[in-house]
């Protein structure tokens, strides 16, 4: 009994580890600024914004509404006609690769590189 | 006779813990994210009968539960959540070197991971699977806790089963 036991706490030791290297694993990819972001909506992008603007993009497509505001170079979703409303809990984006995502409407935004600073638009 | 009867009443009190669970706000704005208080019925199923019978329990219960109080998408989650955490918890549970608290906190594991795995092939994004961590994290927590009170309450349903035969 007692070596089920130990077993029981190498498990959740283990459980708990793996998530703690999984996120210092995935820290090392999200340290990037990126440029713009990327709207899909059925897994079919439909619009890119760049990250250096405050604007507000609304998106309506069938019944879905979301309204995505971009300030100081992050992204949030600011409105959401979803039921769970839970896309609109989710923390401020602007590290490459990081996303929001609401499930329910099927849209999700993702931080891409884009162009990383704006000396890039005019060093052409 | 006296089978049907039990299993018929753990899926009732599956069931409620479904209903309880759809009350609870309880997502930290992480989709995928979830009590998996009904665990706690299957668990109950899987040491009192046989895996086969907790595998229809939980299948039922899925259906029935998203009938009820979701949608075919919440259907498709909780079905692979519930897949994902059965066959873990039953493959755990045959190697008979766990208790009850390991097998329930490696259910609630498989569970969120499962749910998240499917949501990235319904969004089709890498992105989501940044949630990873904390859905390990909550698994743990609520698949222990699920855990610690399945082990209290099991010795009593041992009783009443084998009192009413």
């Amino acid at each position: 009994m007692n070596k089920k036991k130990r077993n029981d706490y190498l498990l959740i030791a283990s459980c708990l580890l793996s998530a703690i290297l999984l996120l210092f694993f995935q820290s090392g990819f999200f340290v990037n600024k990126g440029g713009e972001v990327s709207v899909t909506y059925h897994s079919k992008e439909i619009g890119r914004y760049s990250l250096h603007q405050n604007i507000m993009i609304p998106v309506e497509e069938d019944g879905a509404y979301n309204l995505i505001e971009i300030v100081d170079g992050k992204a949030i979703m600011k409105e959401a006609n979803c039921k769970d409303g839970q896309c609109m809990k989710q923390k401020a984006i602007s590290l490459k690769g990081e996303s929001i995502i609401c499930l329910p409407n099927k849209l999700v935004i993702t931080v891409e590189n884009g162009t990383d600073s704006q000396l890039d638009g005019i060093s052409f | 006779m006296k089978k049907i009867t039990n299993l018929g009443l753990l899926l009732a009190f599956g069931l409620i813990l479904s209903y309880i669970e759809s009350l609870i706000p309880f997502g930290f704005g992480i989709p995928g994210i979830k009590l998996g208080l009904a665990n706690f019925a299957i668990l109950l199923c899987l040491y009192t009968y046989s895996g086969k019978d907790a595998f229809v329990l939980n299948i039922s219960r899925i259906m029935l539960s998203g009938f009820l109080f979701g949608n075919l998408y919440t259907i498709i989650y909780s079905l692979a959540g519930g897949m994902f955490s059965f066959v873990a918890m039953y493959l755990l549970k045959k190697t008979d070197k766990f208790t009850m608290k390991g097998t329930s906190v490696i259910g609630g594991v498989f569970h969120n991971v499962g749910q998240i795995i499917i949501a990235a092939f319904v969004v089709s994004t890498k992105g989501i699977f940044y949630f990873i961590p904390y859905l390990i994290v909550a698994g743990v927590f609520s698949g222990f806790i699920i855990g610690v009170i399945a082990q209290q309450v099991m010795p009593h349903i041992i009783t009443l089963k084998e009192t009413h035969q």
